[in-house]
C-alpha cells in the first residue's frame, strides 16, 4: 500500500517544510567550530551570516534542483535509473570545469564553463538519438557520453598532476567559495525550472502510460520528451557547475518521492525537490562536522554512502516494486 | 720488488691528486627542488635527465614527472646517479648499479646540509663553501622583530589546504620571525576556513602556481574579507620548493613581518 493512501499530501508537505527549516537551522548552527548564537563576536557573526547561511541555502537549492531534474528525467525517460549521470550531462559539465581548473582560469569561470559543456553534452545526446523514438537509446547515448567525458577528465588528471588535488576534490562535490550572489542565481534557476515543470505536470502525467496510449491523447510525445529532457539536463548542468558532482541525489530522491506520494507528477516534483534539498543540506552538515581534525569531507563521498545504502535497502525491501508507477 | 713498491707509491700519489668525481657523470634529477643546487654548484653538464617542469638545463632530456617518471627514458640515459624526493618515487631494482640519492629537506639547515652532501659527491667542496656562506649571509640581514606575527600560508584554495609544521614554509616563516598558526605536524593540512577566520592571522600568505592556479584574493572571500590582516601573494616556486631561493623568501617575509610588527597588528 502506498503511503499517499494513508497520509494527506498537505500534511506531508507541512512536515517536509518543517524538516527543511530544522535542517537549515542545524546547517547554520553546526560547523567545524563551535559558535554560541547568543554570544557572538564579529568574526563568529561573519562565519554564520557570510559563510554557513549562504552555504546551507546553496546546498538546499542545489539538492532541490538535482531532485527535481532526477524526477523529471525518470518520468520522461520511463526509466528508474535515469538521472544527471546516466544522461551524461553531469560528466560533460564536470569536464568543462576540469578544463577551467587545469588551464588556471579564475574560479569565476568554472560554473560558466561547466554549463557550456553540460549543454554541449545534451545537444550531443539529442543529435545522436534524433532518429529514434526509443527511450533506452537516449539513456545509452548518455552513458556513452559519460564514458567519453570521464576519459577526458582522466587524461587531464594525468597530464596536469599538480592540479590533481583541486580536480579530484571538485569532482567529488561540495559547497565552497559561497556567496549570496551564487545563492540568488541557484534559487532563480530552480524557481524558473520548477514553475516550467509545474506547468508541464499534466503532460508529464501522460508519460506514465505506454507510448501508444499517450500518443493517442493528442500530445506530441517526442517533442515534449526532448523539451523536458533538455530542460532537466540544463538544470543538472547548472547544479554541477556550482557544486561539482553530487551523486545519487537525483537518482534516489525520486524513488523516495514516488514511494511516499505515488505517481502524480505535480506532487512528485514538489516532494522530490524538498527531499533533494534536505538530503543535500544534511550531507553538507556531515561533511563539515564528521572529521575530528576540522577537515571537510567532499560531499559526494557522503551522498554516495547514504544514497548507496538507502538504494540497496530499497532494492532488498521493495524488489517487486522499484518502479512505483 | 723495489721497483714494484715504487710504482705502487707513485700510483697512490697520482691518485691523490686526481679528482674521482667521474663516479657521477650522468645525473637524472627527479627531485625538482634540488635542480637549482646542481646549477649553482656548476654541475649543469652532468645533468642528463630532468623532470618536465624544470627548464634550467637545456641539454637534459625530459624524463616525465617526479610522480610518474619514464623508466625507459631514464634507463636509456644510463645514469650513475638519480636524485629522488622519496625512495618510492622510483623502482630501485630497475637501476641496480645506479646510486639513488634522496633530496627532501624541509628546513633551511637541511638545504645547507644537502648542498654539502651533493658537493662531496662531485668534489665541489669549494663551490659549496662559497654558496653556503652566501646563503648564511642572507640570513644575517634579517631584522629582529618586537612582535612575532601570526601567519597562515595557503597552499590551495579549493580544497582549502594550509602549510603545516613539517613543510619548508614553516621554517621560512619561523626564520623570518613569524609564527605559523597551523599547529599540525604535517606537510600540508586540510583545515576549514572557519577555523582560519577564528585564529585571526596577522599575515595571510597565499601562493600562486601549479597547485593553486588562480586563487581569488583572500580579502574578497566571504569569511576573510572582514579580517584585519596583511595579505601577501607569492610565487609557489619560491616558497614550496626547498632550494636556495628559500633563503631569499625568508628575507622577503622578514621585511613584511617587520612592517607588520611596527604597525602593531
Amino acid at each position: 500500500m502506498k503511503l499517499n493512501n494513508r497520509i494527506s499530501f498537505n500534511f506531508l508537505l507541512i512536515n517536509l517544510f518543517i524538516l527543511c527549516g530544522i535542517s537549515i537551522f542545524i546547517g547554520v548552527v553546526e560547523g567545524s567550530v563551535f559558535i554560541n548564537l547568543l554570544d557572538m563576536n564579529s568574526t563568529q557573526k561573519s562565519i554564520i551570516l557570510l559563510y554557513r547561511l549562504p552555504r546551507t541555502l546553496e546546498a538546499l537549492f542545489i539538492g532541490a534542483s538535482l531532485g527535481l531534474s532526477g524526477s523529471v528525467l525518470q518520468i520522461v525517460l520511463k526509466n528508474p535509473l535515469a538521472d544527471g549521470f546516466t544522461t551524461g550531462v553531469a560528466s560533460s559539465a564536470a569536464f568543462g570545469a576540469v578544463l577551467t581548473i587545469c588551464f588556471g582560469f579564475s574560479y569565476f569561470f568554472i560554473p560558466i564553463s561547466a554549463v557550456i559543456f553540460g549543454v554541449l553534452g545534451i545537444f550531443a545526446v539529442i543529435f545522436a538519438t534524433k532518429d529514434t523514438k526509443d527511450y533506452t537509446t537516449l539513456i545509452l547515448a548518455g552513458i556513452v557520453l559519460n564514458i567519453i567525458a570521464t576519459s577526458f577528465i582522466g587524461f587531464f588528471k594525468y597530464f596536469f598532476e599538480e592540479s590533481i588535488g583541486g580536480i579530484v576534490f571538485w569532482l567529488m562535490g561540495g559547497f565552497y567559495n559561497v556567496s549570496y550572489q551564487k545563492v540568488f542565481v541557484v534559487l532563480t534557476v530552480f524557481v524558473i525550472f520548477l514553475s516550467v515543470f509545474f506547468r508541464l505536470s499534466a503532460v508529464l502525467d501522460v508519460f506514465t502510460f505506454d507510448t501508444l496510449t499517450s500518443s493517442s491523447m493528442g500530445i506530441n510525445i517526442s517533442f515534449v520528451k526532448n523539451i523536458t529532457y533538455t530542460l532537466s539536463a540544463v538544470l543538472v548542468a547548472v547544479s554541477v557547475s556550482f557544486s561539482g558532482i553530487i551523486p545519487f541525489v537525483g537518482l534516489i530522491v525520486p524513488h523516495i518521492s514516488r514511494a511516499v506520494c505515488g505517481y502524480r507528477s505535480k506532487q512528485n516534483l514538489i516532494v522530490s525537490s524538498l527531499f533533494g534539498g534536505i538530503l543535500a543540506v544534511w550531507a553538507d552538515i556531515l561533511s563539515r562536522t564528521l572529521m575530528p581534525t576540522s577537515e571537510e569531507l567532499p560531499i559526494g563521498i557522503l551522498t554516495s554512502i547514504i544514497g548507496g545504502l538507502f538504494f540497496f535497502y530499497l532494492l532488498v525491501k521493495r524488489k517487486k516494486a522499484m518502479w512505483y508507477v | 720488488m723495489r721497483l714494484m713498491r715504487l710504482a705502487v707509491v707513485f700510483l697512490i700519489i697520482v691518485l691523490c691528486f686526481f679528482n674521482i668525481s667521474y663516479a657521477f657523470d650522468r645525473v637524472v634529477i627527479l627531485a625538482p627542488d634540488s635542480s637549482d643546487i646542481f646549477l649553482k654548484l656548476g654541475l649543469e653538464s652532468k645533468v642528463v635527465g630532468i623532470t618536465r617542469h624544470v627548464h634550467l638545463f637545456k641539454n637534459a632530456k625530459r624524463v616525465g614527472t617526479h610522480l610518474k617518471p619514464n623508466i625507459e627514458i631514464i634507463k636509456s640515459l644510463k645514469p650513475d646517479l638519480i636524485v629522488v624526493k622519496r625512495k618510492k618515487d622510483i623502482d630501485v631494482r630497475m637501476f641496480g648499479n645506479t646510486k639513488i640519492y634522496t633530496y627532501n629537506p624541509q628546513t633551511l639547515d637541511g638545504i645547507l646540509e644537502q648542498i654539502e652532501n651533493i658537493s662531496k659527491m662531485f668534489k665541489k667542496d669549494r663551490d659549496a663553501e662559497k654558496l653556503i656562506s652566501k646563503l648564511k649571509q642572507k640570513l644575517q640581514l634579517l631584522k629582529p622583530l618586537k612582535k612575532h606575527p601570526k601567519v597562515v600560508f595557503e597552499v590551495m584554495q579549493t580544497p582549502y589546504i594550509a602549510a603545516g609544521r613539517k613543510s619548508i614554509v614553516n621554517d621560512i616563516i619561523k626564520k623570518a620571525g613569524g609564527i605559523n598558526i597551523i599547529n599540525s605536524n604535517r606537510y600540508f593540512v586540510r583545515i576549514s576556513n572557519e577555523k582560519i577566520a577564528l585564529l585571526k592571522p596577522d599575515v595571510y600568505v597565499y601562493e600562486v602556481g601549479p597547485m593553486n592556479k588562480n586563487p581569488s584574493a583572500p580579502n574578497t572571500r566571504a569569511l576573510f574579507k572582514n579580517l584585519k590582516m596583511k595579505i601577501i601573494k607569492v610565487d609557489e616556486s619560491k616558497f614550496l620548493r626547498s632550494s636556495t631561493v628559500s633563503f631569499d623568501s625568508v628575507v622577503y617575509l622578514n621585511k613584511i613581518f617587520k612592517e607588520v610588527s611596527k604597525n602593531g597588528r
